[in-house]
């Protein structure tokens, strides 16, 4: 009987918590779509710089600096 | 020179021993060698998880073919028993902190146990991995359904803990027994370490042994459980005019750690390393998503796989529990499934049931299984996006769970 009685509480309490959840990403969606519409449609984040657009950076870098001493 | 046949070769000597003093043990090993044979035949073929079942059919195998008279604890005490059976691989049983340092410095695979498996490691460097793959977006385009078919599919997971405890198994064993229903390798790895730490090996392996099968099981499940007819049910292909952006899955994914270690500590090293991984992907930082959804998740399959292998020795795995174990573990996962059918007859016949079965979060196995059955019977169906809300709900779900059980059994 006490197993029976925990199952039901331990069910019980996960749908609250996963309930909880679906409501915070609806109401998070929601603030999102009303208070800033502009970002609902913005592009994904950009990624890291690529190792070519790094070694690119370190150049430009290397010879500011070249020239900054001559 | 006095050389004796069965010395020399001791895999032999130990068959022969084995079958004279224990006969079915003997013929356990000789069983799992071949089973062992068999899983990599089906994972080199495709019709099981190959990353799992290579190493795992191996170390099987082998494990069982490379017993000998072995007793390294008393080894330099000259105090061996010369009928004592081991291994140069590893004991999952030796609890005793100094022999534990004598195994280490003698087992190969001791200290790999010990700092992976035994704590839970591989299990959090899993979920890191498994995070990084995971895009929460398709969880946050429709949070309610993908949060009820994995409620729905939690259902194995919460009615094998009264029946296992009915068949004589204390509370706690019943919980990580009945875990396995959530189809969550590391989860059931991590909360059998905390609750069970005698039945830790025989759990893992069986819980492995079903999320391996699930690959080639799980479509002639769903072809039993569902007619042709509603398996090629269309669902509309777009994302209901919800666009999500990273920030926003970068967002949830904080909220939704922080939120869950608060709520349950016992179970935030599993919670921060999913979130972890899904944070990596979503803040683009490519150098660390190519790091561990690579590196580390191959790494930890790798060393989860043979470790798994190595644990199905015969003296091991054949325990009078095992054999409840299959069976719960078998209706565990059975029960999940039936969440698809619920979501069909609320919706009046508009939702594909197969979508049910990727509740259960073996992720992203079951959503693509899901998908596979759906295609061969409506090619044009596409239900993925589902699946997948579905599929990474049920981790959640299960995380959920994993939580409430090792904070109700872990101090008692």
């Amino acid at each position: 009987m006490e197993s029976i009685k925990i199952c039901f509480f331990v069910y019980g309490l996960t749908a609250v918590i996963a309930f909880a959840v679906a409501v915070v990403i609806h109401l998070m969606m929601t603030l999102i779509h009303k208070f800033a519409p502009a970002h609902v449609e913005e592009a994904p984040v950009e990624a890291a710089p690529q190792q070519d657009e790094t070694e690119a950076i370190a150049v430009a870098i290397a010879v500011a600096k070249a020239s900054s001493e001559k | 020179m006095d050389l004796k046949f069965l010395d020399l070769f001791q895999g032999v000597g130990v068959m022969l021993h084995t079958f004279e003093h224990d006969p079915k043990v003997a013929i356990g090993r000789i069983c799992l060698i071949l089973v062992g044979f068999l899983l990599m035949y089906l994972g080199k073929k495709g019709i099981l998880e190959p990353l799992l079942m290579i190493p795992m059919g191996l170390g099987m195998s082998t494990i069982n073919a490379s017993v000998m008279f072995f007793d390294p604890i008393n080894m330099l005490k000259k105090a061996t028993d010369p009928n004592k059976v081991g291994n140069l691989f590893l004991d999952p049983n030796e609890t005793v902190n100094d022999n534990l340092i004598t195994l280490m410095q003698i087992d190969w695979l001791q200290p790999v146990y010990t700092f992976t498996f035994g704590n839970g490691l591989v299990a959090c460097l899993m979920f890191v991995g498994i995070g990084s793959l995971l895009d929460v977006g398709f969880i946050i385009a429709r949070p309610y359904s993908s949060m009820f078919i994995a409620l729905c599919a939690e259902l194995g997971t919460i009615f094998t803990l009264p029946i296992a405890h009915a068949l004589g198994f204390s509370l706690k064993d019943s919980a990580s027994i009945a875990l396995v229903g959530g189809a969550d390798g590391p989860m059931v790895l991590f909360t059998s370490l905390k609750l069970s730490p005698e039945l830790f090996v025989p759990i893992t392996v069986v819980a492995y042994l079903y999320l391996g099968l699930a690959y080639g099981g799980y479509p002639y499940l769903i072809k039993f459980m569902i007619p042709e007819k509603l398996r090629g049910l269309p669902m509309p292909a777009t994302s209901g005019g919800k666009e999500v952006t990273a920030g926003q899955k970068l967002t949830f994914a904080v909220i939704c750690c922080v939120a869950l270690c608060f709520l349950f500590p016992v179970a935030s090293p599993l919670v921060f390393s999913l979130f972890l991984g899904i944070s990596i992907r979503e803040s683009g930082i490519k150098a660390f998503q190519d790091l561990v959804s690579n590196t580390v998740l191959y790494s930890a399959t790798l060393t989860l796989g043979t470790l798994l292998g190595i644990l199905c020795e015969a003296g091991t795995i054949f325990s009078p529990a095992v054999l409840p174990l299959l069976l719960l573990g078998m209706l565990a996962l059975l029960i999940s499934g039936i969440g698809g059918y619920i979501m069909y007859f609320i919706t009046g016949g508009k939702f594909n049931p197969v979508i049910g079965i990727a509740g259960v979060s073996c992720v992203p196995s079951t959503a693509k299984v899901a998908q596979k059955v759906v295609s061969s019977a409506n090619p044009s169906s596409i239900v993925l996006q589902y699946a997948l809300g579905a599929n990474i709900s049920g981790v959640i779900t299960t995380a959920i769970i994993a939580a409430i059980y090792v904070s109700l059994f872990f101090n008692k």
